[in-house]
């Protein structure tokens, strides 16, 4: 019980101060996983790559942590925890957000949480990359997903995905 | 900019089949582009500059920005149940696939090609993330100011590894102060 409670209370905390989106807390999140026991850094990197594999919003991956610590009950705890509290900040400043317009300040907000966002950002492609790029092959699907999102725009991303689990399978 | 309060009559129901159909098929990001094309373009149940103010306004909110934005525009075309059934359909489909893949990867002996799989799929997500941050980070780093805000972010974070409430707490007065309305013109 006091696990659930713990899950709830860490993965809300975490989702109030995740601004600039999933990817920007990663480093967060990673450091909290492993500071509790909940996975270590390689099972961490794991989950979020199983996360890859799913359709819908980017970080569903968050309940598999909760589920790993105490099965569906925690996996539960974790979803309340980290997708309510924003949800219902959302809901009331939207409401708000329509009575009083005050689009300067948030404007200037904006401006000034976009360049944390991208420093955050790049911190966790900081951190993914010191647990998944080990050795040549990986280097060698790295670079090629690189030249191929960035060269094929109009690709689908999620074409990428698979082509370097393909890729993985026959060369790692 | 002020808008009166529009009262629309689209059922919570349809709210939740439509972002049911979302969550289960928008894969490997880009989830705000098919969000659009479904509310604005397929369903026609608000404009673009509508959609456009609720996802600035989500990029300033804590949270998920699909999570955030499926409840903005649920509550505006539907009330507090529709934002509801946006919520819990957009995450649905996704939330049970990690699960069963988790319970699939961390209870049973795995076969060993899935792992090297997952591995060539790390590789691919770490230049997923690259890419999406220099996607936004683009026009940011022409500008010194915004350059070297980036920059001490990182440093905080991937190299001193202070926390997340600690980096904010340093980072966001600097930022605001740095691109102060008088000071940051562009």
């Amino acid at each position: 019980m006091l696990t659930l409670l713990v899950l709830c209370m860490s993965f809300g905390t975490l989702s109030l101060l995740a601004f600039g989106g999933g990817s920007a807390m990663l480093p967060e999140m990673a450091r909290m996983c492993v500071a509790h026991g909940w996975a270590s850094g390689d099972e961490f990197t794991l989950l979020y790559n199983l996360g890859q594999l799913a359709p819908g919003p980017n970080c569903m991956m968050v309940l598999t942590i909760g589920h790993k610590v105490a099965g569906l009950p925690g996996a539960a705890a974790v979803l309340v925890g980290f997708f309510v509290p924003p949800a219902l900040l959302a809901y009331g400043l939207g409401r708000a957000y329509r009575k009083f317009n005050d689009s300067p300040n948030q404007e200037w907000f904006r401006r000034s949480m976009a360049p944390i966002s991208v420093g955050l950002t790049l911190a966790g492609v900081h951190l993914m990359a010191s647990s998944a790029l080990h050795g040549a092959g990986a280097l060698l699907i790295f670079a090629l997903a690189l030249y191929g999102l960035t060269r094929y725009q109009r690709c689908h991303p999620f074409f990428m995905v698979l082509l370097g689990g393909l890729l993985g399978v026959a060369l790692l | 900019m002020s808008q009166t309060v529009k009262t629309r009559t689209v059922s919570p129901l349809k709210v939740f089949t439509t972002f049911l159909i979302l969550g289960a098929t928008s894969i490997g990001g880009g989830m705000m582009a098919h969000i659009r094309e479904a509310v604005v373009v397929r369903e026609g149940w608000m404009s673009d500059e509508e959609f456009l103010e609720c996802y600035g306004l989500c990029q300033t909110l804590p949270g998920l920005n699909t999570t955030n934005l499926s409840v903005l525009i649920g509550d505006r075309v539907a009330g507090g149940w529709g934002a509801l059934a946006a919520m819990l359909a957009v995450m649905a489909p996704g939330g049970g696939i990690v699960l069963g893949l988790a319970t699939y990867f961390l209870n049973g002996p795995a076969p060993a090609w899935t792992f090297a799989g997952l591995k060539g799929v790390a590789a691919v997500s770490v230049a997923l993330l690259f890419t999406a941050a220099l996607k936004v980070g683009r026009k940011l780093f022409g500008n010194s100011v915004d350059l070297q805000i980036v920059l001490l972010t990182f440093l905080c974070v991937g190299v001193f590894h202070l926390s997340l409430p600690l980096t904010l707490g340093i980072m966001l007065p600097v930022s605001l102060w740095m691109k102060r309305p008088e000071v940051a013109v562009c």
